[in-house]
């Protein structure tokens, strides 16, 4: 069998949209029983009370929801040989999924037809939608019954005939049924027909039933249930995704349906801050978390940490390894752990080699900056060249930098020497132990970083399991097109042999770039603020990379800022739309802003950028950029890129300093 | 009766044989001299006759340009400014309706400096009305390029917020189905079409590129510019185009081999929801803007930006006049 036949990129087929049935199932991996521990599968499928999953593009919110629909369940059932009708009685819930797409709801307003009937139009759209969707897809179910019963489907068709004034048209069933289902599209798509006119005089609304809230919606279970499943209590899920995309007034129907009406379950998809209303058609009522609803975060900004479940290293490790098993090329060769074809973490001491090329500049600007530190000390410099030589190590510049480094400090030559070679020899001195501390757990990544800077290279390499996980910013989606694009690369680059060793740290890069780019570009297009969140994204990323150029590596790869102050309301908007469009992501829980500081609410940049500004993809902690409310108008509406990088107060140095924080993502497995 | 068609395409010259309009519809400024493409070369035909003139200047620019438009040699009975100091919701709409216009009326349309979802919202406008205008396009002596790279192109800028067109919201279901197509015209901007993709998250994808592009130095610029779609990470909903690439064609300069393609792919696709982003050259958006005027059941959707780019065509080379004319 030829290449062809058997090789396809594991990771293409990554949108949940486009995603046939099959490979809803096959690519699943459950993330509730490892990194996102806070809800279960048995929550999402046997509450009653409404769940809210946020999630940006990429979180895997369609996964989830079509996982959870029938049809998923129907697939399920053929692959172990059951009857759909068994394998609901099994699980106890039926999942309808729903995706009501932008542009339409974008046009269900104004064209001089006034809100009020925009809502009753909205409305009678949204029981038709759920009507419909309903009867398509328990179809299959009338017709699965162990013991097929005519007369129990045909009280059903005649029931449903009835709720939808629909005239009985033949006696088969099975054309009485699709008939049903006909009509109802039919009116469906008479409201699409209605905005192409209203748009041009024309706003008469007449369709052929008009139906108000819970009139459908109500019912339908009420008479599908009482002939297919009357002795049990099913579940029946409503999954409507991509909330964000209802305008105010249709959230607050929609939000009505979750406070006053529960024959659904309503589990709702949407990105953070997607909410526009919380109320509801009754003046004095609104949802709130915890009363009416519940919500549950699909992203971890935790990569590295083990939740109660299992880290979210572990989800994408099984989520490669089913997509990879899932092609010949791959499964033959048993090539399907994605930490054999990306590598599991990067070498840092081989990409120093690469950068300095046997060059000593690094030393030249070292001492520049040691011999302006002494002079501000008051300190005579006397080191001399042959002094300087015992400091070198021509395996390992790093090594070098941190010597260099220790001196800038400033400590005494004597001391670094000491420390260096104590470390080298392996004699268990207290300064060997804070040389390696600094080495292993605080500055290795750094001095990259500082080596890139120093020698003018283009691009920091980004490579590696461990990195393109972390790259993935807790978005499995991201994470999957960073392999698609490595994969993409590395086969064209190499096809009669493709894999055949780890994909080249260069062409990982690449890919990185590319994703990077690719998501960077789309922040201008977002809708009414994309030009002030690219302006601001840039400037924020620009001052990281200005702390990771920093010699001295005063706050080592500071990635994270608080916002404090008096809050305004254009401030909020720049950050809460940046949220919501996975730009910036908030950190959980409160945290110290810097060392000794009060708790405030942090944030990253989507770590996807960092190939962009050339920053570390990890979080060490210690130090977060502080900006004030007007900082950010500022950053979001003018270039600040050439505003210094505020002096530190205080220089984090002893490693006391560093094991009073709280430092996430901290890698157990890294060194 | 069934309506039949035949098609109409003509270079503007001395000799048109037009010479009284009962209303003529243009965009006039300064940052595109094409935008009096039409008008000038109607201006060297003799007596011609405008009863009334519109102009949609909805960057208030006309006031800039009047000196230009009082030395063209054209009886003009009635200007028409159309702008929106006096902002109201589905302008365009609002201003031809209320003209009450003849379904015999003469009319010309000069779409080169009308953005796209506008020229289909004043097309639908006459297709309500049964009239069959004369449309007029200038093309491009040379495209504008910020830098000097494919990528540069900018038509559109800053956010973009992807819409259904007015009048054209297509259908929701499709017997008993709601799957939905996406037909991506594919342009220069490079960065827009996945945000009207993941708008509209159709399940499959068509990609339709003009050839032969209007000068042979950017004939790959639509594919560099639109890799992910061909080729990137929208590329596994894409469908299978002719002779085993992944593509249609399309020529650049005749909307009626954009009505004919738009026909053969509604053929194909007739099981499903078709969704068209006009994006492209303006003769190909015009083919299948017909096209979806006479199948009321296509979805046209577009990334409408908050600010159009500043002038993508530099000076002016042939005005065709197209009609599609319905004989019945």
């Amino acid at each position: 069998m030829s290449l062809e036949d058997t090789y396809r990129n594991p990771f293409s087929d990554y949108n949940a949209n486009t995603m046939n049935i099959k490979q809803v199932v096959e690519y699943w991996e459950n993330p509730f029983n490892t990194y996102l521990a806070e809800i279960s599968e048995e929550d999402i499928k046997w509450s009653k009370s409404p769940i809210v999953f946020t999630g940006g593009r990429g979180s895997g919110k369609t996964h989830v929801f079509k996982y959870f629909g029938i049809d998923a369940m129907k697939q399920r059932a053929e692959t172990n040989n059951r009857n759909i009708y068994d394998a609901v009685i099994d699980e106890k819930y039926i999942g309808i999924y729903i995706r009501f797409d932008g542009p339409q709801l974008q046009n269900m307003q104004k064209t001089k037809v006034e809100e009020e009937q925009w809502i009753i139009i909205f409305t009678h759209y949204f029981e038709l939608v759920i009507a419909e969707s309903f009867l398509t897809s328990v179809y299959d179910l009338l017709c699965a019954k162990s013991e097929p019963d005519r007369a129990k489907m045909n009280t059903v068709v005649q029931k449903y005939e009835e709720l939808f004034h629909v005239e009985k048209q033949d006696t088969d069933i099975e054309k009485r049924y699709k008939n049903l289902v006909n009509t109802l599209g039919e009116d469906i798509n008479y409201v699409a027909h209605f905005k192409s006119r209203a748009a041009f005089g024309n706003k008469d609304f007449k369709p052929r039933e008009i139906y108000v809230p819970g009139q459908l919606s109500n019912t339908i279970i009420d008479i599908f249930n009482a002939e297919c499943f009357p002795d049990l209590d099913i579940n029946y899920l409503l999954l409507i995704d991509e909330y964000e995309n209802f305008l105010d007034y249709q959230q607050t129907v929609i939000n009505s349906y979750l406070k006053f009406y529960n024959k659904f379950a309503y589990r709702i998809g949407m990105r953070p801050y997607g909410f526009h209303s919380y109320a509801t058609v009754s003046e004095n009522e609104f949802i709130k978390e915890g009363r009416d609803y519940r919500e549950c975060t699909l992203v971890t900004s935790l990569i590295g940490k083990k939740e109660l479940g299992g880290s979210f290293f572990e989800f994408l490790k099984k989520l490669a390894e089913k997509r990879l098993r899932s092609i010949s090329y791959f499964a033959n060769k048993d090539l399907t752990d994605i930490k054999k074809i990306l590598g599991n973490k990067e070498d840092y001491v081989c990409e120093a080699q690469e950068i300095v090329k046997g060059k000593k500049t690094h030393f030249d600007e070292y001492i520049k900056e040691i011999k302006k530190e002494y002079k501000k000390n008051n300190i005579e410099y006397t080191i001399t060249d042959e002094q300087m030589k015992k400091l070198e190590d021509d395996t390992n510049p790093l090594y070098e930098v941190q010597n260099l480094h220790l001196l800038l400090k400033p400590n005494t030559y004597d001391y670094v020497l000491k420390a260096f070679n104590d470390y080298k020899n392996g004699i268990d001195s207290k300064e060997a132990q804070k040389y390696k501390n600094d080495y292993l757990n605080k500055y290795k990544l750094s001095y990259v970083f500082i080596l890139c800077s120093i020698y003018k290279v283009k691009y920091k390499k980004y490579y590696g399991f461990t990195d393109y996980a972390f790259l993935s910013s807790g978005f499995v989606g991201t994470f999957i097109e960073l392999c698609r694009n490595a994969f993409q690369r590395a086969y064209y680059n190499d096809s009669d042999q493709p894999f055949s060793k780890i994909i080249s740290s260069d062409i990982q890069t690449l890919a990185a770039k590319d994703v990077a780019n690719q998501e960077f570009k789309q922040i201008n297009r977002i809708s009414n603020i994309g030009d002030n969140l690219l302006v601001l994204t840039r400037n924020i990323g620009t001052q990281f990379r200005k702390r990771h150029t920093d010699k001295r590596i005063r706050y080592p790869e500071t990635n994270q800022f608080a916002v404090k102050g008096i809050e305004t309301r254009e401030a909020q908007k720049y950050i809460s739309a940046a949220i919501q469009w996975s730009v910036f992501q908030q950190k959980k829980d409160l945290q110290q802003e810097s060392i000794g500081k009060s708790d405030v609410i942090i944030y990253t940049l989507n770590r996807v950028y960092s190939p962009i500004f050339q920053i570390s993809v990890r979080t060490r902690g210690g130090f977060n950029e502080s900006y004030s409310y007007d900082d950010i108008i500022k950053m979001a509406t003018e270039d600040t890129s050439n505003i210094e990088v505020s002096e530190p107060e205080k220089t984090i140095e002893t490693e006391d300093d560093y094991h009073q924080l709280s430092i996430e993502e901290y890698l157990s497995d890294y060194e | 009766m069934n309506n039949k068609y035949l098609f109409h395409m003509q270079r503007l010259d001395a000799n048109n044989s037009i010479n009284t309009y009962d209303l003529f519809i243009a965009t006039l400024n300064n940052r595109e001299q094409r935008s009096w493409g039409a008008l000038r070369k109607l201006s060297e035909v003799k007596h011609v006759h405008i009863k009334t003139l519109i102009v949609f200047d909805f960057k208030n620019e006309f006031d800039a340009v009047r000196q230009e438009y009082e030395k063209l040699e054209i009886r003009i009975d009635e200007l028409f400014i159309v702008d929106k100091r006096n902002s109201k919701h589905d302008i365009i709409q609002d201003s031809l309706l209320s003209l009450n216009i003849s379904k015999n009326a003469t009319v010309g349309l000069d779409v080169t400096s009308i953005p796209t979802p506008h020229f289909f919202v004043i097309l639908r406008v006459f297709y309500q009305y049964g009239i069959d205008p004369y449309i007029y396009y200038t093309e491009p002596q040379d495209y504008a390029f910020t830098e000097a790279i494919s990528s540069s192109y900018c038509s559109m800028k800053g956010p973009i917020t992807t819409k259904e067109v007015a009048g054209y919201s297509g259908v929701t279901v499709n017997q008993g189905k709601s799957n939905r197509i996406l037909i991506c015209i594919l342009g220069f901007d490079d960065d827009i079409m996945p945000t009207v993709i993941d708008a509209a998250a159709p399940e499959k994808l068509v990609a339709v590129n003009g050839f032969p592009s209007y000068y042979p130095k950017y004939k790959d610029f639509s594919q560099i510019n639109n890799i992910r779609i061909l080729a990137g990470n929208y590329a596994d909903r894409l469908e299978q185009g002719e002779s085993s690439r992944r593509m249609y064609y399309v020529d650049t300069r005749n909307p009626f081999d954009a009505y004919n393609l738009m026909s053969l792919l509604d053929s194909k696709y007739n099981d499903m929801c078709i969704d068209v982003v006009p994006m492209g050259t303006k003769p190909v958006a015009l083919g299948v803007c017909q096209y979806a005027l006479e199948h009321d059941y296509i979805r046209v959707v577009f990334p409408f930006p908050d600010k159009y780019g500043e002038g993508v065509g530099k000076a002016s080379k042939e005005t065709w006049e197209f009609m599609f004319n319905r004989l019945g």
